[in-house]
């Protein structure tokens, strides 16, 4: 008998992701073939691409990356999630994101589920935005759909 | 991860803040509450405090370490103590980062004491390499620790 696992908030909220993008044009590759040429000129994403090496040197898995004729650069999105009432303690691995985004070229957003949007880990994010370039946006899950229809106006690599 | 492997976790980690603790009685430190340490009571002998609240997390919640000690010679201006320690391989390492920016904002001369074969090869070189930065003045093993300690500087 094959057991059913409870769909977690984060695979939810990944499909929630994937299909904005779909509905706002963005056509899914497979990671492999995202930074091909013919790409390029086209609207595309892609799920968990690695961008390079994180900071202990492995290789540097990011959720989605997403691809527009207008943009000199492709944005990489992270998405992190901790449960409202959580104790849990997801929200202190984003500095080591951070730290790994630091030495790599691509320029992310955050996308932020579950408590961490408006919590403390949120807050801190906003702060690191105004610091460093490289980190785009931060956007909680319901701010996200908006956030994807513009794109273009809110990324100038 | 399951409940029994946490409980191991968490059972094995207090052996390593219990061998620090050992380590500092022996090495003639007194254990004092956090209270009368922050007031600076009994502070003309080496004391230490375990869970103690110095400030904040680089989110603004109040952060707590797993010891601070003072010794009137070697560490007038107090030195703390983090003890990490992972059983077994995982991601709990990306917490370092986390830890390090923590040491940074809080300005208190720190010394980590990392252990256990659950840490990857890349936390510990990457660990190591901050050590002598900002505040954080060390990065040690359990075995590192003691030989520390034997030669008088704890």
């Amino acid at each position: 008998m094959q057991v059913q696992m409870p769909d977690s908030q984060r695979n939810r909220d990944l499909r929630a992701i994937d299909r904005s993008l779909s509905r706002n044009g963005y056509a899914k590759v497979a990671a492999e073939v995202f930074s091909v040429r013919e790409n390029k000129m086209k609207q595309v994403y892609a799920k968990r691409f690695t961008i390079g090496q994180h900071l202990y040197s492995k290789p540097f898995k990011i959720d989605f990356i997403i691809n527009h004729p207008g943009f000199l650069a492709p944005l990489g999105l992270i998405y992190k999630h901790q449960e409202h009432d959580s104790t849990g303690s997801a929200n202190r691995k984003i500095a080591f994101d951070i730290e790994s985004i630091k030495i790599n070229r691509y320029n992310v957003c955050f996308v932020l589920g579950g408590g961490l949007a408006d919590g403390m880990a949120g807050k801190y994010l906003k702060q690191q935005q105004a610091q460093m370039g490289q980190l785009v946006a931060t956007v909680g899950m319901q701010g996200l759909d908006e956030f994807i229809s513009n794109l273009p106006k809110h990324y100038h690599p | 991860m399951s409940p029994n492997s946490r409980s191991r976790d968490t059972r094995t980690g207090d052996k390593l803040e219990s061998f620090i603790e050992h380590l500092l009685k022996e090495t003639d430190y007194q254990k004092t509450s956090s209270s009368a340490f922050e007031n600076g009571q009994e502070m003309l002998h080496p004391a230490y405090a375990k869970q103690f609240q110095i400030g904040e997390t680089i989110y603004g919640s109040k952060r707590y370490v797993d010891f601070i000690i003072y010794h009137p010679e070697r560490w007038p201006k107090c030195l703390v103590l983090e003890a990490k320690w992972q059983q077994t391989s995982g991601s709990v390492d990306e917490k370092l980062p986390y830890l390090v920016e923590c040491i940074k904002y809080s300005k208190y001369p720190t010394a980590i004491v990392l252990d256990g074969k659950g840490y990857r090869e890349g936390a510990r070189n990457w660990l190591h390499g901050k050590a002598g930065k900002d505040c954080l003045l060390h990065v040690f093993s359990m075995s590192d620790l003691q030989t520390f300690a034997n030669e008088g500087k704890l």
